[in-house]
């Protein structure tokens, strides 16, 4: 018999969406279950990004009038891993009772401080690539010297929170969802090198319109772009996850990715002017990779050291 | 801290769904009456987008004060220090909640721009200008909170109105006496929009092109102060919480109520 107790906090938590006949616990998934909630989540971002993602980034984006439409192809493009993850999960029954997008700043300084610092460094380690593999001299474009550099920070770290509400559309996918799952399936390392291939594949539509980051004048364009991005995106992978599991949360991550998109790229294009970025693309790209890899190399075997506490 | 999130955006659901009526309403309004008549103005989308925007980021304002109210009362502040954490947490969650509510607004204002963009068949992105009114009303937040917390809902508002009453004396006092070349000269923003309205050109290209000008003409020192702004406002955010922490106890045992 229920009692008429029973009975009314049952309805108020049907009510309230805390009802645990729905919920199921993922930490009880057999690995069947994972793979099949990957296989959802992977069919929902990758049948968005590319049913969406090749109308997002016209070619020739600045002569190209960018419609409505475009818009919101960008949206769904640039959403679509948190739309994938929030589809997988909701067919799954697992809810969002990890809170990943709970910044938990209790007891996490460190992660916090952390997703500054390694952006930066990504950042700093990327000048000193670029200045040395296109001789750009390490001398800033403009005669203002250290001021330019504190302008361009300020003017692009305030373009960061804009950036911030964009990049939840992918964090909360990859880090927040699927470098997890693959966790269970593949341990550390596969969930780091799988993840990264699958999220640089992500990237396919973009690196063909508009050649991100690697430019349409790469050899072998544009296999060698989506392999390089695949590279790329396996050391910022070790990067953001080494965030997330440190914080327990996504706001790191994203933190970090917002930097590393706004600010890390003002740095570099101080040191060399418009025309040498254009006509150096691929090299450019190339120290992208590079530094990725140095700085996601140590925040990898920091997780493997560290495996039982982080 | 959780549960206390949970609770604030529970207490006013019921809000947040009339007024997602009401911005529904008045988009679908100034969509039937500026697309509908005819000719679709290019020119008149991203003012639209932006004018619903603002209706938007006001209607949130509006919600700070349901927001804020319920926790500033002395009978919830006498159960609130019996509960489980620490009164620090009680507070945080509330900069959270209105965090959350911004935050919400922000993504809504996006959606509201993509519609626009379909119907007006142009790029509609009034995402800076809605961030910059989002900074303000956060500042302003920053403000009352911990005047709330330690003098209660209705005289921190009343403060909250007084300051406000003083930023538009001095907005009307600089627009009366100062220099507004930038507004109504012969290079102004008023007759950038009234051309770009005659001409029917997207707005937005437009203000980009103006904003580039400018920037152009800005010295280092002034892009460095004007783009340091969002992080002095979180600045703040971050010492009203602690300034609020720190009147908490004394506000529970004010003796107005």
């Amino acid at each position: 018999m229920i009692s008429e107790n029973e009975e009314y906090s049952s309805c108020k938590a049907i009510e309230l969406g805390l009802d645990d006949r729905w919920y199921q616990d993922p930490k009880t998934f057999s690995k069947k279950k994972v793979i099949a909630e990957v296989a959802v989540f992977l069919a929902v971002t990758f049948g968005l990004m590319m049913t969406f993602g090749w109308k997002a980034y016209p070619e020739n984006i600045t002569e190209t009038k960018i419609s409505g439409w475009q818009n919101l192809c960008y949206y769904l493009s640039a959403f679509s891993p948190a739309i994938g993850s929030i589809v997988a999960r909701y067919v799954f029954r697992e809810g969002f009772r990890d809170d990943s997008l709970f910044p938990k700043f209790t007891g996490n300084f460190k992660g916090y401080l952390m997703a500054f610092v390694l952006p930066i460094v990504f950042g700093i380690i990327n000048c000193v690539l670029i200045t040395f593999s296109l001789k750009a001299g390490f001398t800033f474009k403009d005669g203002n010297g250290i001021l330019d550099v504190i302008a361009a920070v300020s003017l692009y770290s305030s373009n960061a929170y804009i950036a911030f509400f964009i990049l939840i559309g992918e964090e909360l996918g990859w880090r927040g969802f699927l470098y997890d799952k693959l966790e269970v399936l593949f341990g550390l390392t596969g969930s780091i090198v799988i993840g990264g291939v699958i999220w640089g594949l992500w990237h396919i539509p973009p690196l063909i319109t508009i050649g991100l980051d690697f430019g349409k004048d790469a050899p072998g364009f544009p296999v060698t772009n989506i392999i390089l991005m695949c590279v790329f995106c396996v050391g910022g992978g070790a990067v953001l996850q080494l965030l997330k599991k440190l914080t327990d949360s996504v706001v790191a991550p994203i933190i970090a990715h917002a930097i590393i998109d706004t600010v890390c790229n003002a740095l570099a294009l101080l040191f060399i002017s418009g025309e040498m970025a254009k006509d150096n693309q691929f090299a450019m790209g190339c120290c992208l990779l590079v530094s990725s890899m140095i700085v996601g190399i140590p925040c990898y075997l920091y997780m493997l050291r560290n495996r039982k506490t982080v | 801290m959780r549960g206390l999130i949970y609770k604030d955006l529970y207490l006013i659901r019921h809000k947040c769904v009339s007024e997602l009526i009401m911005i529904l309403l008045l988009t679908a309004v100034v969509i039937v009456l500026t697309a509908l008549p005819g000719d679709v103005p290019v020119a008149a989308a991203p003012v639209m987008a932006l004018f619903v925007n603002m209706y938007i980021v006001l209607l949130v304002a509006v919600l700070y004060n349901d927001i804020i109210k319920i926790d500033t009362t002395k009978e919830w502040g006498f159960y609130s220090i019996t509960i489980p954490g620490t009164e620090k947490e009680v507070i945080a969650a509330k900069y959270i909640v209105v965090f959350i509510v911004y935050f919400i607004a922000f993504v809504i204002c996006t959606v509201i721009d993509i519609i626009m963009g379909i119907i007006y068949g142009t790029s509609v992105d009034s995402s800076m200008a809605v961030f910059a009114l989002i900074l303000v009303n956060i500042f302003l937040n920053a403000i009352e909170m911990p005047l709330c917390y330690r003098f209660g809902s209705e005289r921190g508002g009343l403060i909250r109105i007084a300051i406000t009453l003083f930023v538009l004396l001095v907005v009307v006092t600089y627009l009366l006496f100062g220099n507004i070349g930038w507004l109504m000269g012969e290079d102004g923003i008023f007759w950038i929009i009234k051309d770009a309205k005659d001409k029917d050109i997207n707005i937005m290209n437009v203000a980009f092109d103006r904003v580039s000008k400018t920037l152009k003409n800005l010295t280092l020192l002034e892009v460095i102060i004007s783009s340091m702004i969002p992080h002095i406002v979180v600045v703040i955010y971050y010492i009203s919480y602690r300034i609020s922490c720190k009147v908490y106890k004394k506000g529970v045992v004010r003796d107005d109520i």
